[in-house]
């Protein structure tokens, strides 16, 4: 095809799988807050941004610690974030009457973490230079580190995550809260602690994508405005709730957007996302992979 | 009666957002519309903090006396617009109906179209650093950019370019230059104005443009390079002109000729690329933290620098609004009156004001300035590599 | 008997908190530009928030496609009337048309889709609608914006942004009127009957899915009016007043005023655009606090202010004809 001439393709591939990566990884944060509460966390765009502010902000650039040491201490404060969170704003919200109150109440939630931020760290955007940002050179392609670590860390989270819901205790106590939180709680599993947990889990996991999302976007309030919604469209697409789903969801619209606007103008590379999402939900509202309900 | 009470309520709520203060006599105010909050406050930190700099040194220096030997003080009245245009209306009526005669910002090309029909009716001068040309379309006697437009702009970085090529090849023979901008009133108003530019001058170019909070830019830029691109020019914002040095740099395109907005100059904007990525890039360059080649701008850095010490660091827009409020405070001592329609004379016939950007010299339109600085980004500093004065070479504005 | 009465009552309260409104709002505008500006802003936002009323308020669909209903209906006037070079009360016909299509387009996904699908459907509609406005430059004037649209008047009056603000009123009033016939009819409660109960509703024989597009038609035909008096107040349209946030500020007026009244809904307009413009003088820390008194109150007081102011009254009413005893 002509409009592929000249066009570095291994580049685009490798670039369109890292930002998939990306979008699974948002996805499985909210997938997981979904199954515990069967709340759509409209926040999480917001836990992001907070992860990177902490991770770039305080620790790296406030207190200059070693990147290592800054990403276990971000993961540790997110962490306590998200059981902060799901304590006072998640848990009263899940009981509501309408769904609608609670999505509206996590909008609201957003807008205070960001304001919040604001308040705090400034308004100027920063990066931490030199952190991910070489490149490795094969042949005329260049593999940025930082899509690296994103597609490595993804890999390094699904096994993780496989590893925790089926061997740990905890994380099958999750798994049957997800299934049905009153027979969870007649069968002992301490249902607002497993919630919690959770809550946490997908903190510490919003705090990781900040931290990846870093020398990417750079750090500012906005920085993930879009990849927030596309992890909303790849969790669609690949099968709302379902892990394998969001997979394959993220990396289909991270090629995508790649290759679709060698054909459409640039312009129209987020129009691109939300399209597909669109018709999946009027053709196949289940997704690619149709998440297992008990 | 449960009626009388929601009615009560609504009473209560529209009655006090009617209160608002007289100003006082020997009291000067000034008004900024500017993002405060949202996502674009940083650059309405900049011009807050800009116009504070400027009125502490005029009020410490005795405030503005007139013939009539009333001192005034200045004060500033800040709003937030959140960068939104339909806000700037309101909050625009708001400073007027708090008794500002002059009034700042906003921020944005877009939202100065917008105030328009806004300030022909509230008949109060303007001033701001928006640079879209449609500004000057408008031909509003209110409105006045102290900056010089993308039009002006891309004359410098047109002709910048060309020379740059021809230096290293000889001739224009084989040049493709790409315009690379941003979809808002920024990059579509320059982008415009340099493929005029570039069709007068026989060069061949490629054109496509990108969301402005766009952080990924690879395939973009794969498109760019597949269309036989050597050359570039952009105009965009802070985050997708980052992107873009990366999307670049990543594709191996290094020592190319690449000229930019004055985005790039900003030392934030520096801050978030790997100094390779940009080195030997180009940009218009009104001001820079780091050059002290100029007296005034030197000065300016210091003063800022004791004042807030380097959270955050003056950038260009800092210094633009510092010049805008020196600009309105000039005006007001030449109109020798603090009545709105009495500043906007005095500001369209000022003429050789000498400012941290360059000497102002005010035309029949709304441009203020003629001058440019062009910066080269050295080891992530950029360093001014000259000034194109269009008052002189190109005969605009003097004889206005 | 008692339910007619409580109609009725729901219906003076609605006219007369209008009423006051409108009287206030004359009153004010007259003397100061801002004021009026800020009055206009509350104008068009009560038509937003009524219409929304229908589909979120009494139907329970989430739609965070305000923003981009409103866009549609400025632009079609905008348009229609600079370049298309239309007579500003005939694009007015043009945009029930739009109205219609749009409610039509906007519903049919509804009856497949529920909750937080329906809402990110509406979302992808906002940005993709955000999009086109911006990057259609030939016809939209893409980000630069389209200016000098006229304002709409009738041969002879409403030539002028001061008496422009009065046409914006009638319309408020007339369509707060047609809100009020319909929340308390019989369509009203069936919106409700599907928002609390599907199943039960569609036992009572109840058409689900012609109500909801109805309930979305009803929406845009007030959205896309709020957009003409938007674009005709304004004279001057970009894409930027049109994103998710905005659609989120509509949600947040109507949690606020109270779902499914048309009382809350002026109150919840009347708070989520006059508020923050008091609370300007908090100046950094104004909007966090807005956001925070409304997660406060979408947790504590989920159903919003009118029911609760009701519910007040009604408690000092009876402690009155107590001590009255």
């Amino acid at each position: 095809m002509s409009i592929l001439a000249g066009i570095n393709i291994p580049q685009l591939l490798i670039t369109g799988i890292a930002m998939g990566c990306i979008y699974f990884l948002v996805a499985t944060e909210y997938t997981l807050i979904f199954n515990a509460t069967g709340l759509v966390n409209f926040a999480h765009e917001s836990f992001i941004v907070l992860g990177a502010y902490i991770f770039a902000g305080t620790f790296e650039r406030a207190l200059g610690l070693s990147h290592w040491l800054s990403i276990v201490l971000t993961i540790v404060c997110m962490m306590a974030f998200g059981v902060l969170v799901a304590t006072i704003v998640l848990n009263p919200l899940r009981n509501l009457q309408f769904v609608t109150y609670a999505m509206f109440g996590t909008m609201m939630l957003s807008r205070i973490v960001l304001e919040i931020i604001r308040l705090t760290w400034g308004t100027l955007p920063f990066t931490v230079k030199g952190f991910l940002r070489s490149s490795v050179n094969i042949g005329s392609t260049v593999l940025s580190e930082s899509y690296l670590y994103i597609i490595g860390v993804s890999i390094i989270i699904v096994v993780a995550l496989q590893l925790f819901f089926k061997k740990t205790k905890a994380g099958k106590a999750m798994i049957c809260v997800s299934q049905n939180k009153d027979a969870a709680a007649l069968m002992g599993i301490n249902v607002k602690a497993s919630i919690n947990l959770t809550v946490a889990l997908s903190a510490a996991l919003c705090g990781v994508i900040g931290i990846l999302c870093a020398p990417l976007y750079n750090v500012n309030t906005s920085m993930v405005a879009s990849v927030a919604l596309k992890g909303f469209c790849a969790g669609v697409i690949g099968g709302f709730g379902s892990y394998p789903g969001a997979i394959i969801g993220g990396i289909l619209i991270g090629l995508v957007e790649q290759f679709g606007i060698l054909f459409l103008p640039t312009v129209y590379k987020d129009v691109l996302a939300f399209g597909l999402m669109i018709v999946f939900l009027l053709i196949r509202p289940s997704g690619i992979i149709k998440a297992k309900k008990a | 009666m449960k009626k009388l009470l929601a009615i009560l309520i609504s009473v209560m709520l529209l009655a006090g957002s009617c209160a608002f203060a007289e100003g006082a006599t020997g009291e000067i105010i000034f008004g900024l519309t500017a993002p405060v909050t949202g996502s674009q406050a940083a650059g309405g930190e900049q011009a807050q903090k800009g116009m504070e700099l400027a009125i502490e040194e005029v009020n410490n220096a005795g405030g503005i006396t007139l013939s009539d030997g009333t001192t005034y003080t200045i004060t500033l009245l800040v709003e937030d617009d959140q960068g939104d245009s339909t806000l700037c209306d309101t909050t625009v009526r708001r400073l007027v109906s708090n008794g500002a005669c002059v009034l700042f910002g906003p921020y944005f090309s877009g939202a100065t179209i917008a105030l328009d029909a806004t300030m022909r009716e509230l008949q109060v001068p303007i001033i701001n650093s928006a640079t879209s040309v449609q500004i000057d379309d408008l031909q509003n006697p209110w409105i006045w950019h102290n900056r010089c437009d993308d039009g002006i702009n891309v004359l410098a970085l047109g002709k910048a370019v060309i020379d740059d090529y021809v230096a290293a090849n000889g001739s224009t023979e084989g040049l493709k230059v790409g315009i690379v901008c941003c979809n808002d009133e920024t990059g579509t108003s320059a982008a415009e104005s340099y493929q005029e530019y570039f069709t007068e001058n026989g060069i061949e170019f490629y054109v496509d443009f990108h969301n402005k909070e766009d952080a990924d830019l690879t395939a973009y830029i794969q498109k760019a390079i597949a269309a036989g691109c050597n050359a570039w020019v952009s105009s965009t914002h802070d985050i997708a002109a980052v992107a873009l040095a990366k999307a670049m740099y990543e594709a191996g395109l290094r020592d190319q000729i690449v000229y930019m907005n004055p985005i790039l100059a900003q030392t934030q904007v520096l801050e978030m690329m790997e100094n390779d990525w940009v080195e030997g890039w180009g940009c218009v360059c009104d001001y820079s933290a780091t050059n002290d080649t100029n007296e005034m701008s030197k000065a300016f850095t210091e003063a800022w620098e004791a004042k807030y010490g380097n959270n955050p660091t003056p950038d260009v827009q800092g210094a633009l609004y510092y010049c805008h409020t020196m600009l309105a405070v000039e005006a007001i001592r030449n109109a020798d009156s603090i009545e709105p329609a009495a500043i906007r004379d005095a500001i369209a016939s000022i003429n050789g004001f000498e400012s941290i950007i360059g000497t102002v010299y005010a035309d029949e339109y709304t441009n203020l300035i003629y001058e440019i600085g062009i910066a080269k980004i050295q080891d992530g500093v950029p360093t001014m590599t000259g000034s194109v004065s269009l008052a002189s070479d190109y005969g605009f504005g003097e004889d206005a | 008997m008692n339910k007619n009465t409580a109609i009725r009552k729901g219906i003076i309260a609605a006219v007369a908190t209008a009423a006051g409104l409108a009287l206030l709002i004359v009153f004010f505008s007259v003397s100061n530009t801002y004021v009026q500006s800020v009055m206009n802003m509350l104008l068009y936002n009560i038509v937003l928030v009524l219409g929304l009323n229908f589909i979120t308020g009494l139907t329970g669909q989430m739609n965070l496609a305000t923003a981009g209903m409103l866009a549609l209906g400025a632009y079609t006037y905008g348009v229609l009337t600079t370049t298309g070079g239309w007579e500003p009360w005939v694009a007015l016909f043009a945009l029930f048309a739009v109205g219609l299509a749009l409610g039509r387009c906007l519903g049919f996904p509804s009856l497949r889709l529920k909750g937080f699908f329906l809402s990110l459907t509406t979302i992808g509609f906002t940005e993709i609608v955000r999009l086109l406005a911006s990057n259609l430059a030939d016809v939209t004037g893409g980000t630069m914006g389209l200016s000098n649209i006229p304002h709409l008047s009738f041969f002879f009056a409403f030539a002028d942004k001061n008496s422009y603000f009065y046409l914006n009123l009638i319309f408020t009033v007339i369509l707060t009127l047609i809100a009020i016939h319909i929340v308390y009819s019989k369509w009203g409660r069936a919106y409700k009957a599907i928002r609390d109960n599907v199943e039960a509703a569609e036992a009572d024989g109840i058409h689900i899915s012609k109500l909801k597009i109805q309930a979305f038609t009803l929406a845009s035909i007030y959205a896309v009016i709020a957009g003409c008096m938007y674009a005709g107040y304004n004279t001057y349209l970009n894409p930027t007043g049109f994103t998710i946030t905005h659609s989120q500020n509509y949600i947040a007026m109507l949690m606020l005023g109270g779902l499914g009244s048309v009382p809350g809904n002026i109150i919840g307009a009347t708070l989520v655009t006059v508020l923050p413009e008091l609370l300007r003088e908090f100046d950094d820390y104004y909007w966090l606090m807005f956001c925070t008194v409304c997660l406060v109150m979408a947790i504590f007081v989920p159903d919003g202010l009118w029911p609760l102011l009701r519910k007040l009254f009604r408690k000092l009413t009876r402690r009155d004809t107590r001590a009255l005893r």
